[in-house]
C-alpha cells in the first residue's frame, strides 16, 4: 500500500510510536477529566483517542518488525502467508483509526444517541467492505471525517479564542492536510515522509497543549 | 452577563462549601451559587451521586460537606477548564 524510501524505514516506526504515546496521553487525561466531571464528551474523547493510540501502536510495532526483518522469521515459524499477515495488521490499523475518528466526529455532535453512533460506524465501514481500492477509500473517508473535526475546532477557536483552542485547531488542520497530501501523492515515496512529518507537527502541537495544561 | 456552564456552577457550589470550612447549610448554597431552588437541588443530587459532597442530617437541620473528591475537583478546576475548552467538550 505504501511506497517507503529505504532511508526512512525505522524512522516511520519511531514517529508512529510518538503518535501512539501522544494520543494515549490525551486519552488518559480525558478519562481523568471524565472521572471528575462525569461529562459524556470527555469519555467519548477518551475512547476516540484510545482507538487512535492503538491504531498507531499496531502500525509502529509492524513497521519496527519490518525494520528488523522480524516478519519473515515470524511467518516462517507460523507458516503464515506474509502478504496476508501484512494485510491483517494494516486492516486492524485502518479500522481502529477510522473508529477513533468516527468517535471524535460523534463527540462533536454533542448528543447522546447510540443509533447515530452506530449509523456513523456502519456508513464508515460500508465502503471499506465493498471497495477493491481500500487504501484510497480509507484516505478519502478519513479526510472527510477530519474535515468535520477540523470545522468543529475552527468553530471552537472562534467561540473561545485562546492559546489552547488555537493549538488544537492548528493540529487538526495539519492532520487534515496530511491526509489530503497523501491522497494526491500516494504513489510517491516522498509523500510517505511528508505525511509522517506533517502528522508529527500536529501531534507535537497536541502534546505542547497537554504540557501547558498539566504544568499549571 | 455570560451564562455559566455546568462545570462552573459545580465549582461555585464546591467553592462556597469549601469557604465555609467544608460544611454549609442549603440556604447558604442557594445564596452563594445564585441558582433557583429547583436547580440547586438537581446540582446537589448530582454532586452527591458523584461523591463530591455528602449530606448530613443534624438536629439543627440539613448541611452539606465537601469530600476529598470534591477538594480534588477544586484543585484541578483550572486544568479541567483548559482541557475541556481546548478540546471543545463544553
Amino acid at each position: 500500500m505504501f511506497v517507503v524510501p529505504n532511508w526512512f524505514i525505522g524512522y516511520d516506526a519511531l514517529t508512529e510510536a510518538i503518535f501512539a504515546v501522544v494520543t494515549l496521553l490525551v486519552s488518559l487525561l480525558a478519562f481523568k477529566i471524565f472521572k471528575l466531571t462525569k461529562s459524556n464528551n470527555s469519555k467519548l474523547l477518551g475512547f476516540g483517542f484510545l482507538f487512535i493510540a492503538f491504531s498507531y501502536a499496531i502500525l509502529a510495532i509492524f513497521n519496527a518488525g519490518n525494520c528488523f526483518n522480524l516478519h519473515e522469521s515470524f511467518c516462517e515459524i507460523t507458516k503464515w502467508d506474509p502478504v496476508m499477515w501484512y494485510y491483517v495488521q494494516l486492516y486492524i490499523h485502518l479500522i481502529l483509526y477510522l473508529l477513533g475518528l468516527v468517535t471524535l466526529v460523534y463527540m462533536t455532535f454533542k448528543t447522546k444517541s447510540p443509533k447515530l453512533y452506530s449509523l456513523l460506524i456502519l456508513i464508515s465501514a460500508l465502503p471499506f467492505m465493498f471497495s477493491l481500492n481500500f487504501p484510497h477509500v480509507y484516505f478519502v473517508l478519513s479526510s472527510v471525517l477530519l474535515a468535520y473535526i477540523f470545522a468543529f475546532y475552527l468553530g471552537n477557536f472562534f467561540k473561545n479564542p485562546n492559546l489552547h483552542t488555537a493549538l488544537i485547531m492548528v493540529a487538526f488542520t495539519f492532520l487534515f492536510i496530511a491526509d489530503l497530501t497523501y491522497i494526491f501523492t500516494m504513489k510517491s515515496a516522498m509523500s510517505y515522509v511528508i505525511y509522517h512529518f506533517i502528522e508529527l507537527v500536529a501531534y507535537i502541537l497536541i502534546l505542547f497543549n497537554l504540557v501547558t495544561i498539566i504544568k499549571k | 452577563m455570560r451564562k455559566r456552564n455546568r462545570l462552573e456552577i459545580i465549582y461555585d457550589i464546591l467553592k462556597a462549601i469549601s469557604n465555609k470550612n467544608g460544611t454549609i447549610k442549603p440556604t447558604h448554597i442557594l445564596y452563594k451559587s445564585n441558582l433557583s431552588h429547583k436547580m440547586m437541588n438537581e446540582y446537589l443530587k448530582e454532586l452527591m451521586d458523584s461523591g463530591f459532597i455528602i449530606e448530613n442530617n443534624t438536629s439543627s437541620g440539613k448541611t452539606y460537606s465537601i469530600t476529598p473528591q470534591g477538594f480534588e475537583y477544586l484543585n484541578k478546576y483550572k486544568m479541567i477548564i483548559e482541557f475541556t475548552d481546548s478540546f471543545g467538550l463544553n
